[in-house]
């Protein structure tokens, strides 16, 4: 056990910058934007038509609309807590929280690229193979271990910002809600069931993405030079050529239907922890991770063959 | 039991015979040159006994395993340095350490501080930092640490000052090389370590072309040293013109026969290893 423990580790200490300060700067961006506009307080009154005044002053309870802040002004106007139903306002809450999650999980996926596709190219870059080689770790142990941290454990730091910056951007907004809404707001944004959904959405993607990860790392124990162009532009160009002389799209179709996963995953409808599951029951799930596995195998065997010639 | 049995091996690249029937014994206790031009195959034979390249003929067995498809266990037991520095240079040296300590049962991370302690390495830098002597000495002392049955060295002080290359020899006999241990050793500088063989092994053309045990060299072979104008017994696997007179290197005529023709000695390796090689292309 401690062999693997190892090896993630060793994983761990080549990208932990990454997966460390990059959620960190986004969060500390984040935080940063919120504190300024409490100081900052949006001018939000001169905006308002006649009409948008008096339907905002009948939302709060007839009182005279410059009594509020600027954000309670927004909150008031986007959220309408005290007029909305349960349902409305949970829908309204995971917008915004899915929209605090987007820049997180667009950084991770860029660097989970970046790792994978560098991952068995820079080791014969810098020869570094020979050393690794060196060492009682089968080819099968490196290369799964590099696949098990990008998909389980590089994930861990994307989703603990994205949870910490949800409750702050919860509680921000049930700051700045009508009167008595605050808790009605906690209760709408389902907080603290979002890790445990965040968790089986990143694990329910790895295998999703199994094929699209399985790629990069074939395209990296091979390549010669310019591992990322071949990566990116032979699925392009193999698109382009069922298209042309097939007439189908069978390709960019099931290529849509993994990476659309990454969308999903980041924008996220209300809570469900079921929801994952589904995928069970989906034939492309289950041709993606045959692929995947495949794809897999033959970069062990590449990994393996790598000082053969 | 042998360390080394290699027998027959073969492997093409194209049309070139990297390894073409090569054969090699080693035993414990034994510290083995590899001795050969570029290109002769040496870091084909070395590859193919780590496991790390696979043949196309031949038999192979490096302390009982296979090495090809048992890599992984091999390693237990053997350790590796090559001509250029392979260490990760993005990790800490403790970092590396630590590895090491976690994927191979076999090392004792306290020994290797131990080591390291009596260099200028220092743990918590950076392997990038460290020059290429520091290195070696990691490497050297990482190597130490496994206590492996088998040391491979690849061209191991390669671009070190003398400095460096007597202490890494240092360290290899005194810290690591006792009799249940074997090393193998391929090298460009012969002399450096023709003092520490105990057999030598000439490859040439992916073939071993002379497998000899030091103590049997003055034995076999002679030099023989004689005036520019005396006549030469036949049979020198080759004579060479100096400032002096002739200077003929033999393995078919005894030191007392070649006595009466001039000055015998036993040759240095390098002076063997052109000879040999050189009487194959006649």
């Amino acid at each position: 056990m401690s062999k693997y423990i190892g090896l993630l580790k060793r994983e761990w200490r080549e990208h932990a910058n990454g997966f460390l300060w990059a959620p960190g700067a986004i969060l500390a961006v984040l935080l940063l934007v919120g504190l300024f506009s409490l100081f900052v307080d949006p001018e939000v009154e001169g905006d308002l038509s006649s009409a948008d005044r008096q339907e905002l002053e009948q939302r709060i309870d007839g009182r005279d609309a410059s009594e509020l802040s600027g954000l309670e002004m927004l909150a008031a106007m986007t959220l309408d807590a005290a007029g909305s139903t349960d349902a409305e306002l949970r829908e309204k809450i995971t917008k915004a929280l899915s929209s605090v999650a987007v820049p997180f999980n667009l950084v991770f996926f860029i660097l989970a690229f970046s790792v994978l596709i560098n991952c068995l190219y820079d080791e014969r870059k810098d020869q570094s193979i020979l050393f690794w080689k060196s060492m009682p770790v089968s080819d099968v142990e490196s290369v799964m271990s590099k696949w098990v941290f990008v998909s389980w454990v590089a994930p861990v730091t994307t989703i603990a910002a994205i949870c910490l910056a949800q409750v702050f951007a919860v509680a921000f907004i049930s700051a700045f809600v009508e009167q008595g809404m605050a808790g009605r707001i906690w209760g709408a944004s389902q907080i603290w069931l979002r890790p445990f959904d965040l968790v089986l959405r990143f694990v329910f993607l790895s295998f999703w993405l199994l094929p699209v990860a399985g790629w990069i790392m074939f395209v990296s124990s091979w390549a010669k030079r310019l591992p990322t162009l071949i990566a990116l532009g032979a699925p392009w160009i193999a698109t382009l050529l069922e298209r042309l002389f097939l007439g189908s799209n069978y390709l960019s179709q099931m290529m849509s239907n993994h990476l659309a996963q990454m969308y999903n995953t980041s924008l996220s409808s209300a809570v469900d922890l079921a929801a994952p599951f589904s995928s069970f029951s989906q034939l492309t799930f289950w041709i993606g991770l045959l692929l995947g596995v495949g794809l897999l195998a033959a970069t062990i065997v590449c990994r393996q063959r790598i000082n053969d010639g | 039991m042998s360390v080394i049995t290699a027998q027959g091996l073969r492997k093409k690249f194209g049309n070139v015979h990297a390894l073409d029937g090569f054969d090699l014994q080693v035993e414990p206790g034994r510290i083995v040159g590899l001795i050969g031009p570029n290109g002769s195959g040496k870091t084909t034979a070395l590859k193919s006994i780590l496991g790390m390249a696979a043949l196309d003929a031949g038999h192979l067995d490096v302390l009982s395993f296979q090495p090809k498809s048992q890599r992984a266990a091999l390693m237990e037991h053997v350790a590796y340095i090559a001509d250029t520095g392979i260490l990760p240079r993005w990790m800490r040296v403790k970092d590396l350490l630590e590895y090491v300590d976690a994927v191979n049962p076999s090392f004792d991370i306290a020994l290797a501080r131990e080591a390291l302690a009596r260099t200028d390495v220092q743990l918590d830098k950076k392997i990038k930092v460290l020059s290429k002597g520091m290195h070696v000495q990691l490497h050297l002392a990482i190597v130490l640490a496994i206590g492996a049955q088998l040391l491979v060295l690849d061209e191991p002080t390669l671009g070190l000052d003398i400095l460096y290359r007597q202490q890494f020899y240092d360290g290899v006999l005194n810290d690591y090389f006792n009799e249940q241990r074997s090393i193998l050793i391929t090298t460009h500088e012969v002399r450096e370590v023709e003092h520490i063989l105990t057999d030598v092994i000439f490859i040439h053309r992916g073939k071993a072309c002379l497998n000899l045990a030091m103590e049997d060299l003055p034995e076999t072979f002679f030099k023989l040293t004689s005036g520019s104008n005396q006549s030469l017994p036949p049979g020198a696997l080759q004579s060479r013109a100096t400032l002096a007179g002739t200077e003929s290197i033999y393995n078919n005529l005894g030191a007392a026969e070649l006595q009466q023709y001039g000055e015998v000695s036993t040759p240095n390796l390098a002076e063997l290893f052109v000879a040999v090689v050189e009487s194959q292309h006649v």
